[in-house]
């Protein structure tokens, strides 16, 4: 074998077999790895809409849907009456907890310097997942805790078969 | 039923930013198509829907993405028809073992590094409904892919096609194209038929059959495109539109079948005529249309996608650090050690690596499917984004403290002159 040829054969060996066989120990050690609970897509908020914190009372129920945009544990969220997330909002396990503003555009009854906490529990062992949790105006000392509960929708609940 | 006046002053706009912030790079010696995917990120909640929010939601209402999204779908569609179109195979067959070495490192070495990368973002920056194997195997797909039709551009543009870096590279960036095509099909047949009830051989199975007939039976009947341009000097409007038909029946095809609709396109311009001529001449037809209007709509609806706000505080920023370190690291040290190992000078050799690094325009086309699919996040998909636009931006200025102009010009001039020798000596042996 001439020298050239042996050179290309080792150099093939170590830069294109090597790595293929280091790509498929990588896949196998990332089978052990879990990653936070999914969340992205839209949520279905159950019941009364009218007592949550600068309340829209003429969405309709269909319409009533918090949309979430999860990247790992980070999230931005959005409702119909267009508050959503200053800063990311952040998933612990399976709790996660948010601070709304009025976005521009906003169609809530709140001011633009009002801010509205969001804190839910994410119950990821029913199909589909589900949502508890509860909005509660910043700094409004009269002001109760709203409860919601909201259902995640089918056709992103699809990709939890995986 | 979209809002016309909406729709035309969405692409006007587009087209104005584009083209100006296009004009404006290309003063910076850099290809216009940088300057134009930048300007999609300067249309997009990065900067106008963070410093002019009413102005960005006038122009770009939630409820008319769709419209806008569909438009540059096609766009990407012909696009990628002529990418197919302008790789031709045989370009490999004259190659030796540094393109050989180069093209298939250029692969591996991204994609491992890339794989390595994903054990340590998978848990931060996915979630459970992506397993790690489709995760892994997408960002590795991402970062070995080159920008074909960016690469030939700045070859063109340097005169070095016919140049042993130019053909060297031609040639890897075929491979890595081809490749990198086939495994993202491969992840996004995955994930499909994870929520289809068929099974995924019968899926497998379809596509490998759609691919042999298109390749051992549509290419010959293919054939009769380039007769026919070469009896009248051209084609037909009929025979135009008849190809454009076929490009888009084998889209559907595609996307029937369970992949995506650009595989198709890709495929039926890979399988095309390669008579140099005809390519130019069918290129010249579309090329215009799909650059100047449909592209720009595809760089402004990849920018509305783009959320750079989203990657936040330094935690997000070392993540994106490490994203573009790893990219350019595997792309760039990759083929540079191959093609050095394989006898070429270090200069050059590095050479081949940073042009191996552009991914331009096709990264944003994969970066989309994977945003669609859900295999990767908002925030990870931005900073993807960041990358393909760092890796791009980055080739000129590189390539030429690399490999000044005047360096490469002995080069070429050293290559002739041997393969001028050799000419003489073929003649005088006959």
């Amino acid at each position: 074998m001439a020298t050239t040829t042996r050179k290309f054969a080792v150099s093939y060996v170590m830069l294109v077999g090597l790595p293929i066989l280091g790509l498929l120990g990588v896949l196998r050690q990332g089978r052990n790895l879990s990653a936070p609970v999914g969340m992205d897509g839209n949520w279905v908020i159950q019941g009364n809409l009218d007592g949550l914190p600068c309340a829209l009372p003429d969405v309709a129920p269909e319409d009533a849907v918090l949309k979430i945009s999860q990247s790992g544990q980070k999230f931005e969220l959005s409702l119909p009456n267009g508050l959503k997330t200053q800063e990311s909002g952040t998933l612990d396990g399976t709790n996660l907890k948010a601070r709304l503003v009025p976005a521009f555009q906003t169609k809530s009854s709140c001011d633009r310097n009002q801010t509205v906490t969001l804190v839910a529990t994410l119950n990821k062992d029913v199909r589909p997942r589900t949502l508890e949790g509860s909005m509660v105006v910043d700094g409004c000392t009269s002001c109760a805790p709203v409860p919601f509960t909201a259902v995640r929708q089918k056709a992103v609940a699809k990709k939890e078969a995986h | 039923m979209p809002n016309l006046f909406t729709l035309v002053l969405q692409i006007a706009v587009v087209l104005a930013v584009c083209r100006a912030v296009g004009a404006l790079f290309h003063k910076i010696h850099q290809p216009r198509v940088v300057g134009e995917m930048f300007a999609g990120i300067l249309l997009g909640p990065s900067l106008l829907g963070w410093v002019a929010p009413q102005v960005s939601a006038y122009l770009f209402p939630a409820s008319s993405l769709g419209f806008l999204s569909a438009l540059s779908q096609v766009g990407v569609i012909v696009f990628m028809f002529l990418v197919g179109l302008g790789i031709n195979p045989k370009e490999l067959k004259h190659e030796g073992h540094a393109a050989v070495l180069a093209s298939h490192v250029s692969i591996t070495a991204p994609f491992m590094l890339a794989a390595l990368l994903s054990l340590y973002l998978y848990p931060r920056l996915s979630d459970d409904s992506v397993k790690f194997s489709h995760f892994a195997l997408f960002m590795g797909a991402a970062m070995s892919i080159t920008a074909f039709p960016v690469l030939a551009r700045i070859l063109t543009e340097r005169d070095l096609l016919q140049s042993r870096l130019g053909t060297v590279a031609i040639a890897c960036a075929v491979v890595d194209d081809v490749t990198g095509w086939c495994i993202l099909a491969y992840i996004v047949v995955l994930i499909r038929a994870a929520d289809q009830a068929s099974s995924i051989w019968i899926t497998l199975g379809g596509i490998l059959a759609f691919a042999l007939v298109m390749i051992y039976g549509v290419q010959r009947l293919l054939q009769g495109f380039e007769s026919s341009f070469r009896k009248h000097g051209g084609l037909s409007e009929n025979m135009m539109a008849f190809m454009l038909l076929l490009v888009l029946v084998s889209s559907l095809c595609t996307e029937w079948l369970g992949i995506h609709l650009l595989f198709g396109s890709f495929l039926m311009g890979a399988i095309m005529p390669k008579e140099p001529r005809f390519v130019r001449y069918v290129l010249d037809r579309f090329e215009t249309f799909t650059v100047t209007l449909l592209l720009p709509l595809f760089f402004a609806f990849t920018g509305l996608r783009t959320n750079i706000g989203l990657v936040k505080g330094s935690q997000m920023w070392i993540y994106c650090g490490l994203i573009i370190f790893v990219a350019v690291a595997g792309k760039l040290g990759g083929s540079t050690l191959a093609a050095w190992l394989s006898g070429m000078p270090i200069r050059e050799a590095a050479g081949l690596g940073t042009l191996m690094n552009t991914r331009g325009l096709i990264e944003l086309v994969i970066l989309d499917i994977g945003l669609d699919i859900k295999i990767i996040s908002p925030a990870l998909f931005s900073m993807m984004v960041i990358m393909a636009l760092v890796t791009t931006f980055m080739t000129t200025p590189v390539l030429e403290l690399i490999c000044p102009d005047r360096l490469l010009r002995t080069s070429i001039a050293s290559q002739r002159d041997v393969a001028i020798e050799a000419l003489d000596l073929n003649g005088s042996a006959a």
